[in-house]
């Protein structure tokens, strides 16, 4: 019906982690999320680490589904939320996972957040009944590759360098922040209270 | 009778210093000295090795061990030193990587002549790698004499004129071997040629100074093909089953949806579509 809405948020997300992609390389490693964080170390990384990437096809990849996402989830749940989301929402990533992750000493990629609000995205669509089916698929799939992350399976489609391992730790933080969201996007009581006070 | 003597001595004088003179000239000759990897690794093999297949574990960082293989036979060995030298080189080419933890310079005198496997398990435990680059090398150093060369006979001319050619032909060949599994993962090789001419008395330094270039070029030559083959090894590692990745402290992690993210959001986008239009 109306005309789809410029996802402003996710657009940045998108602008700076192409312009991360621009920048020397040792810039981007000063970028990525390292261990020295959790001693109070370079402490913009557990934002700045999500926006940097190993490679451009890594980068691509991620940003598209951010944007993808970003434009199912934004217009429902406004400019300012969805930045707010993703403002708090980062560093409690980065920090679970590398406390998840212990081996791990640097962490790089959007996908965390993708999953996030590909999630709340979920949830979105939750609100027609008659899309369950399908969300309830791709949620099911989600969950599936998650598992098969988790088992240290890999495949060429992920874009980044055989040597460095999904982090799937990041990605199931990102999915259970991006489910909570779906669920206050979809719980319909809740929606019929802000009706009202509207 | 003592004119006979005094002429037999004369002329014995004669011939030693025509031999003398004669010795001044080089012999056409060829010299080599040669390491191979495969005399290292299948000594005595009349066939074929036969390796079981079997699924190869890489952890990266990866710890990789660099060494020459063991000449293949005694007194063909580059000296200790100017190998250390070459795989210093090396290693501070490959230095720097995110995927290899640490490079370690094996020295020659851990590698037993037609050691096998078993040798070469045994030094990459005690140097604490997984993966080994042998380097196998072959030089051949050919000696002529050039028309010059028959001023040498001036005395002076062995000083002054430069009669010697020196034809110095060099071939390293870089195998890198999974030492768990016995599987060669890439190999890369380097080669070089260097022609010379010397004076006499300047040849044996000259033809030696030959024989370092001759490795030094290899190598450099060596060190472009080995990052070819590992960025190649890199892209073929992720269509190949037969090579695992796998974590290990240290490792760096990346968050990816993949394709198939994409894929599912711009599925839900079509969906999110289908519902406004409705």
């Amino acid at each position: 019906m109306g005309a789809i809405k410029l996802p402003t948020t996710s657009l940045l997300l998108v602008l700076f982690g192409v312009l991360a992609c621009a920048l020397p390389k040792s810039d981007q490693a000063g970028l990525a999320l390292h261990r020295g964080v959790l001693d109070g170390q370079a402490i913009w990384q557990l934002w700045t680490g999500h926006l940097v990437h190993f490679g451009a096809s890594h980068a691509a990849v991620d940003l598209l589904t951010v944007l993808l996402a970003g434009l199912i989830v934004e217009p429902v749940l406004g400019r300012g939320r969805t930045f707010a989301l993703c403002l708090l929402a980062t560093p409690l990533i980065s920090i679970a996972t590398l406390w998840l992750a212990p081996a791990m000493v640097e962490y790089r990629g959007a996908s965390a957040l993708a999953m996030m609000l590909g999630f709340a995205a979920g949830g979105v669509l939750w609100r027609d009944e008659r899309l369950r089916l399908p969300v309830q698929l791709i949620a099911g799939s989600f969950a599936v590759k998650l598992a098969f992350d988790a088992a240290g399976s890999r495949s060429d489609l992920s874009g980044m360098p055989i040597e460095v391992l999904v982090a799937w730790q990041a990605h199931a933080m990102g999915a259970l922040i991006g489910l909570l969201v779906a669920l206050a996007i979809a719980n319909p009581v809740r929606r019929a209270t802000s009706n009202l006070r509207a | 009778m003592n004119t006979r003597r005094l002429l037999l001595a004369l002329i014995t004088v004669l011939l030693t210093q025509l031999t003398a003179c004669a010795s001044l000239w080089h012999h056409n000759d060829t010299r080599s000295q040669s390491g191979s990897a495969v005399e290292y690794l299948f000594p005595d093999a009349k066939q074929a090795p036969q390796l079981s297949p079997g699924v190869t574990t890489l952890r990266p960082p990866v710890k990789v061990g660099i060494a020459f293989a063991p000449p293949t036979q005694w007194g063909q060995a580059i000296p200790e030193q100017k190998k250390m030298l070459l795989l210093e080189k090396v290693r501070a080419s490959f230095t720097g990587l995110p995927y290899i933890g640490k490079i370690e310079v094996i020295p020659s005198s851990y590698l037993r002549a037609k050691g096998g496997f078993t040798n070469l398990e045994q030094v990459a435990r005690m140097f604490d790698v997984d993966v080994v680059a042998l380097v196998s090398y072959d030089q051949v150093q050919f000696v002529d004499n050039g028309v010059l060369s028959m001023l040498y006979w001036t005395i002076v001319g062995a000083y002054v004129i430069q009669g010697d050619r020196y034809d110095v032909q060099t071939m390293v060949d870089a195998a890198v071997f999974d030492v768990a599994s016995k599987k060669l993962l890439f190999r890369a090789p380097g080669t070089s040629r260097i022609k010379g001419s010397s004076t006499l008395v300047n040849f044996s330094e000259a033809s030696r100074e030959a024989r370092t270039a001759g490795f030094n070029g290899a190598v450099d030559d060596l060190i472009p093909n080995l990052k070819n083959e590992l960025d190649g090894f890199r892209q073929r590692m992720k269509s190949d089953s037969s090579v695992k990745v796998e974590n290990r402290a240290g490792y760096s992690g990346g968050g990816s949806t993949g394709l198939l993210g994409a894929l599912a959001l711009l599925g839900m986008l079509a969906l999110a579509g289908l519902n406004r239009r409705r």
